[in-house]
This record gives C-alpha cells, structure tokens and sequence, in this order.
C-alpha cells in the first residue's frame, strides 16, 4: 500500500507542473495587461499613469519571455514562497489558507450531509423500484439537478430570510449563516449522488448473485444491505470525491450571493483583476488538494472492494 | 409525563426559533445601516486597521471618505461651489493663484487643531502619492502659508477645473497630520483616519462593514444618529432582500445599483420608500473614428437619428432613465447652461432621415438584402459589450449592457447597418477601449470626474487621447476653455464646444440615469446630495 501511494504522490508532480504551465501560459496571452488592470483599481482612474505602468511592469518581470517568468515562479514555488498577491499585498499563502477552511467547511459539512441524506433515499428508490415512491423521488432529483445554485441560493434567502424571517439576509456572522448556503449546495450535490446510488443499486441488484443470494433465503434486508449495498458503492464513492474536489475551488456562486469570502470569490475577483500571484497560486492548491482527494478515494476503494488490493503480494516461486 | 416531555421540547423550540429572530439591522438607537456594492475597493493587510480610509488615496470605498474628511470647498447643486473648510477664496486674474481663508476655530475629531499647516500636509501626501494625471490640482509649485488661516496654491498655468477638483471625495480631503506616523510627515504611514467631518471612524471589518461614529468635536451642526455601518454586500439581488427585510436601512446610488426595474416593486412596499432624482451620467454609443465608415461624421449622425432614445428609456430603464441630447448630464456644469440655450440639439429619433444621410454618404443596399453597401463592402458594425461578471466587485462594475446592444442592433438594422455584438470579459473590454480599439462601437459615459467636462475632454477626443480623435481646432477650443479665466469667456467657449460635438456627433447619446435611494420608511431627513459620492447625513434621523 506504501508504495502504491509513494508512486501516486510522484506521478502528481508532472500533472502539477503541467497544470501550472497551463494556467500561466493562458494568462499570459489573455488581453488586458495586468499592470494597468491593477493600476485602474489601485488609482481609482479609468487610464493610469503611463510611467506607473512601466514601473509595474518591470518591477513585477512581466517584460521578462513567459519561460523565465515561469521559471521563476516555479523556483520560488519549490522553496515554499507563492508571493505576494498584487492586490492586498498578502502573500498567496496566507490569503489561500485564511480561506480555504471557510470554503471547505461549507463543501465538506454539505457532501456528507448530502451523502446521508441521499444514499439512503436512493436504496429505497431501487428497492421500491417503479413504484410511486421511486417516481416522487425521482422527480425531486431531477429538480435538484436541475436547478442553478444562484436562483435556489437566492429562493432559499427570499422564502427563509425574507418571508419566514428565520434567517437573517446577511447571515455571515451570526450563528446561523452556515445553514442556507449549505443547504443550496447540498440539495444539488444529494439530487445526483441520490440519482446515482439508485442507478447504481438496480445495476447491482440485477447480478446473479443476488439472485443467488435470495434462493438461498437471506432475508430482503440482508441481501441489499449486506450483498448489494457495498458493491453498488464505488460509482457513489467517486462522485462523492469529485463533489469534494470540484467544489473546493468552485463555490463562488454560493459565495458571492451569501457574502461568503471564501476561496472561490477571491479567485474569480483575482481573475478580473489578473493578480497573476494569487491566481497561480490558487489554481496550485487547489489541483494539489483535488489530487490528495482524488489519492484517497482510490485508497477508500480497497477498504469497500476486497477485489481492490494496491499491494498484490509476489507470488512465491 | 409524555405530555411534559412535548411541551418541554415546545417551547425549548420556540426559543430557539426566538433567537434566530435577530440581526434586524439598525434603526435603533440612533443607528443608520447603510449597504455598500463594495465596488471600486482595495483595502491591503497594512491598511486593516485604518480601513484603508487615507484621505489622499483610493483605496476604501468612496462614499465613505465624505463622512469623514471634509474638503476646502464642498459641491452645490450643479456644481456650485460652497465653503467647507474654507470660508472664502480668491482666485487671481491669471488663474494661477488661489488663495483660500480657511475657517477659525476647528478642530479635527482628535482634538488637533486644524490650519494651514494640516492643509499644506494633505496636499503635498496627495502629490506624492497619486499619480493620476487627468487632474491638475496635484500640479502646484507651491504652497505659500500667509498666516495659520491663509494659504495660496500656486500653479504653473491657469487651469478653472482646479476649485471643482477640490470638492471630489478623494484623494484631496483633509486629513490631520496626527493620523500619519512620523507626524505630519506626507510620505508618513497612515496610522489612523482624522479628519474634520461629521463622523469619524471607528472599526473596519475585512470584506464585511465599517463602523463610523458620530465626531463630538464637529464644527458644524452635530448629525442626529450616533452610528454609522457601511455593510459590503456585492450581491445586487442579496443587497435588496437585505433592504425588504429591515437589515440594511438606505441603498442607492453611489453607495450601490438599483436597478430601475425594482422601482416599482420598492414603491408599492409600506415600509421602505423610494427618491428619485436626475442623475449625472449619461451613456452613449462611441464610434472608432479610426474605422471607415465611422470616420464620416454623417454616417455617426444618421446612427443618432436611427435609435429612438424615448423608446429605449421606456423599455429598458422603465422610463426612470431619461433621453439624452448631448454628452454630459444636465447636471453638469457649464454644459447645464449650452443645453438650457438650445446649443445642444442632439439626434431627434428620425429613421427616414438616418436612410437619407446613409445614403448620401454613398451607402446603398443594392443587393436588396437589408444591409447596405458600398465599394463591394457591406455596413457593418462590431459593438463590443462587457460581459457582466460573476462577481459585481470586478471590473469596475459596467453593468449588463446586453439589452440595450440588442435594442440598437433592431433599430440600426432597421436603417440597413447590421451590428455584431460581441461579449467581451471586463478586463479584455477595457483593453480594447482603451490601447487596442478593436471595435467599431461601444457603449460607454464620460470618464473622470463627473462634473468635469474639461478632463472627459481632454482624456478623450484630445489628439493623442484615448479614442485616437484628433482634430486642432477642437484641441485649441478644449485648451481654450482650461485656461479661460472669466466665467463669461469660458460660457461661450464652451457654447462653442458643445456644438462642434453635437455637428460633428463625436458620439451618439442614449440616456441619461437617475439618482435611486431606497430606505426604510422610518428614516426623516434624508436629502439627496447634490453629487452622490459625498452624502450629508447630519439631519437623518430614525
């Protein structure tokens, strides 16, 4: 198992180096020069300074070929110094890290949440396969699907905030400012982990050995808990570290309608303003944490799936 | 005893359910919650403390400077100027001098007295920090200290928007040499934000509110409430819920957007009211007078005659925004004047007319396609637009623009100009507005300060300006004008200003907005200020 996560840790470094290679090229051909972008923001005027630009600019390397601006990054990178972000002067970093724990908690608290909520309903809608309750429950994933995060964030602060007056409007702060952006990221992430334990279970229950398994005379319960159940697992195990992943970089929606300063909204405000610093450094973090996810989901694997073994013994000869 | 355990468990609910009913903003005690769109901010790690609120830099949001700095002379209606700090002004017949004698017996909200000696520090902290070269005021040689309630400003050439720069909300305000460490020192670091203004500052929050409280050692009358909250809510449609539920007490204008089309739902609520006033940008179409045919004045002229505006502002902006003859805002001074003569005419919505200039200037749909064309080449237009984005905060906040680029490409092809919209991201907009002009139209409004024609003017159709215009008799009018001395001279040059614009359609008007507030209904003394980046508070009360 050691070596199998020792081997993984090193196939990330070229995906890492790619990635970032990407997002700088691409920023370095998009329009707009950052150095007057900043400087627009900073100086409150529509057309700064030309003397200012050119200070920017040298000072920051950016008339410096895309190769060497990279591989300085890259260097700094390597001894632990993302620099500072052009906009707040903090350093990446930090501003990452003061983040990121407000982003994650929303993520994390929503997809386990949505994970109990949905596996359970998405058993009883394959067991009651057809039957009015597996449609209901259908329909009701289909929407949560189906419905953008900012018309269900903004429904849920109309009917909750606004009309049921539980919640206060601008509930970042209080006590209660967790519960509606959880809530409009979980519904969406429950609607299709739900749609796809129940596909995934109907796959699973049509095995033979479930067949089996019941002409034995295990009772209903034992056999989807015990025979199905684990087994149709694996595609939700997945989608659950996708969730997980995907969403740690791109709540900003979510963010942005509940005031939430969380990762995303910094990053996408970051990209407006092109502080090539943070938008580096982010895009960074963000890949490194999805390829942790992604490692240990395929650990969880092996605990689920005793077929799943990442430490083959050698056969003695 | 299950009866014991419901009941128990009943009302241990209903105090939880009591308990969430908080956070019901302000309006009490003599608290005013205001919403800020957190617009046009960069508050850095060094400046938390301070708010970023340095009286001679841009980085907090700009509201905010006006409660807490007061400036030499502060704006009228129109731009009028009134005394703030200073009492009274001469100007020499050069218009190189300006002498100011500033009012006796003031004192900053730290107890520091203020004089000539504070004034002189904000002016040079100004000059050295900023580097902004569309003003002029940043421009003096010198600054010459008569007496403690005496100073003189001397510049090299004469230039009349001076006194109108003096009243901005930033970077000029002033500020206590004790709020700076080394004390009094312009390159000091900021430490914390004195000034002369009603209100003083008390706490800033990053990414969420500042705190203002009332100044007890103001030196005009003493405002009623006694806090003040500026909360960040960049969310347009979270910004309003937040109003409808009492959180948030007064939005609008310079603080936030309203939205014109929300009026009328504001209107009907019981318990917020809703103030309307003309407001002082005006939007307009910008040809590429580098790109054939766009290089015709004709061919711009026949554009202004093919869009109906009254239809537009109907549409569009619920007839709250009203139809624009010229350039600038009524509310602009000078410009006020030419247009109450009749000098600007504008482009009166005249279709048949837009066909005949069109066609005159050689332009006809031969092919019988709808479009016209000319030399083999058909009328086409690329009308680039900003694509609204994700987070309101970015770039610089151009609001959604796609409605009404629609509504001109239906009334320009209605002439026979087929126009090409293209979305382009706020970043890669502005690039091309402004180094690439890669467009043949956009929609924009004067840039600069507002009330400032000269610096729109300057910066824009100036040979060598931002959108490639060069033309020497206009230069030599808009050179005129900065140095004019006397208020009737300048009248006429500008009389004279405004017409080449408006013959020459150097760009095409849509509309004019509006000032929107909208506040809780319990709030008394709300007046709208003459120019909505600098709000008087001092006789709201709730």
């Amino acid at each position: 198992m050691n070596s199998y996560i020792i081997k993984r840790m090193l196939a990330a470094v070229p995906v890492m180096i790619g990635i970032s290679l990407l997002s700088y090229s691409l920023l370095y051909i998009s329009p707009g020069d950052p150095a007057e972008i900043l400087l627009r923001l900073q100086l409150g005027t529509v057309n700064p300074d030309a003397a200012a630009v050119e200070a920017f600019r040298a000072e920051h390397g950016f008339n410096d070929p895309i190769y060497i601006q990279y591989g300085n990054w890259l260097g700094n990178v390597l001894k632990g110094d993302m620099g500072r972000s052009f906009r707040t002067g903090r350093p990446v970093i930090e501003e990452f890290f003061a983040r990121f724990p407000l982003t994650f908690q929303l993520v994390l608290i929503a997809e386990i949440l949505a994970l109990l909520i949905a596996v359970p309903l998405g058993i009883v809608s394959s067991s009651m396969h057809n039957s009015v309750v597996d449609h209901i429950l259908r329909f009701f994933a289909l929407i949560g699907v189906s419905m953008p995060s900012f018309w269900l964030g903004l429904l849920l602060i109309f009917f909750i905030s606004l009309h049921l007056r539980l919640i206060p409007v601008l509930s970042y702060g209080s006590s209660m400012s967790l519960v509606l952006p959880i809530t409009t990221l979980c519904i969406g992430s429950a609607a299709s982990i739900m749609r796809l334990t129940r596909a995934s279970m109907l796959e699973v229950l049509r095995q033979n050995y479930i067949r089996t398994a019941r002409a034995k005379g295990v009772n209903e319960v034992q056999v989807i808990w015990h025979h199905a159940f684990r087994n149709a697992l694996i595609p939700v195990i997945t989608i659950f570290g996708i969730h997980l992943g995907h969403l740690a970089g791109g709540t900003v929606i979510v963010e942005t309608i509940f005031s939430w300063p969380g990762v995303g909204r910094f990053l996408v405000d970051s990209i407006y303003a092109r502080d090539f610093p943070v938008i580096q450094g982010f895009v960074f973090l963000i890949s490194l944490i999805f390829l942790l996810i992604s490692l240990s989901i395929d650990i969880a694997y092996s605990v689920f799936d005793p077929r799943i073994r990442y430490d083959v013994p050698k056969l003695e000869r | 005893m299950r009866a014991k355990v419901s009941l128990f468990v009943g009302i241990v609910l209903v105090g939880l359910m009591l308990t969430c009913f908080s956070g019901a903003g302000g309006s009490s005690d003599g608290t005013l919650v205001i919403g800020l769109a957190e617009r046009h901010m960069n508050v850095n790690e060094e400046q938390e403390n301070t708010g970023g609120l340095d009286a001679n830099a841009y980085d907090a949001p700009m509201p905010i400077y006006g409660f807490i700095y007061d400036a030499l002379v502060e704006y009228g209606a129109y731009g009028k100027p009134l005394p703030g700090l200073a009492e009274s002004w001469e100007i020499s017949p050069d218009g190189k001098s300006y002498t100011f004698h500033l009012k006796n017996g003031v004192e900053f909200s730290d107890g520091t007295p203020f004089n000539a000696t504070a004034v002189k520090f904000s002016m040079e902290r100004m000059k050295a920090k900023s580097s902004a070269n569309w003003m002029s005021m940043d421009d003096f040689t010198d600054i010459v200290i008569a007496d403690p309630y005496t100073i003189t400003f001397q510049y090299a050439k004469p230039s009349y928007p001076i006194l109108q720069e003096l009243m901005l909300c930033r970077p000029q305000r002033i500020m206590s040499p004790s709020s700076v460490e080394p004390y009094g020192d312009p390159n000091g670091t900021l430490i914390r934000p004195v000034g002369t203004g009603s209100f003083q500052f008390q706490e800033y929050k990053r990414d969420q509110e500042y705190t203002l409280v009332r100044n007890e050692n103001y030196w005009g009358d003493k405002p009623k409430l006694q806090n003040l909250i500026f909360k960040l809510v960049p969310d347009d449609a979270t910004r309003l819920m937040a109003l409808k539920s009492g959180e948030i007490d007064l939005e609008g204008s310079g603080l936030s957007t309203i939205d014109p089309g929300d009026v009328d739902d504001l209107e009907k609520m019981s318990d917020i009211s809703v103030v309307t006033n003309e407001g002082d940008m005006v939007y307009y179409v910008v040809p590429n007078y580098n790109h054939e045919p766009y290089n015709d004045a004709n061919v711009r002229q026949a554009i202004g005659y093919a869009l109906n505006k009254e239809e537009i502002c109907k549409t569009i902006f619920e007839g709250i925004y009203t139809e624009a003859k010229g350039p600038f805002s009524t509310t602009v001074p000078y410009y006020r004047e030419s247009y109450e003569k009749g000098v600007v005419k504008g482009y009166q919505y005249d279709p048949d007319k837009a066909r005949q200039l069109l066609e005159e200037a050689g332009w006809k749909d031969d092919n019988g396609d709808g479009i016209r064309e000319h030399d083999g080449k058909s009328l086409e237009a690329k009308l680039i637009i900003p694509a609204p984005s994700v987070t309101p905060s970015a770039g610089m906040g151009v609001s959604n623009q796609q409605p009404l680029a629609e509504i001109i490409q239906s009334y320009l092809k209605d002439v026979g100009i087929k126009v090409n919209i293209v979305s382009v991201e706020s970043g890669a907009w502005w690039d091309a507005v402004t180094t690439t002009h890669d467009y043949d139209m956009y929609i924009y409004s004067p840039w600069g300060s507002i009330y400032d024609p000269p610096c729109t003017l300057r910066g824009n159709w100036y040979t060598g300006g931002e959108l490639g215009y060069s033309d020497p008799s206009f230069d030599k009018m808009i050179d005129e004008v900065i140095a004019s001395t006397d208020e009737t001279t300048r009248q006429e040059i500008y009389d004279r200003i405004f017409s080449y614009m408006d013959e020459n359609a150097l760009v095409i008007p849509l509309y004019q907005d509006a000032r929107i507030y909208a506040m809780s209904s319990n709030i008394k003394g709300f007046e709208i200020p003459p120019t909505e980046d600098i709000l008087n508070l001092n006789k709201v009360q709730v």
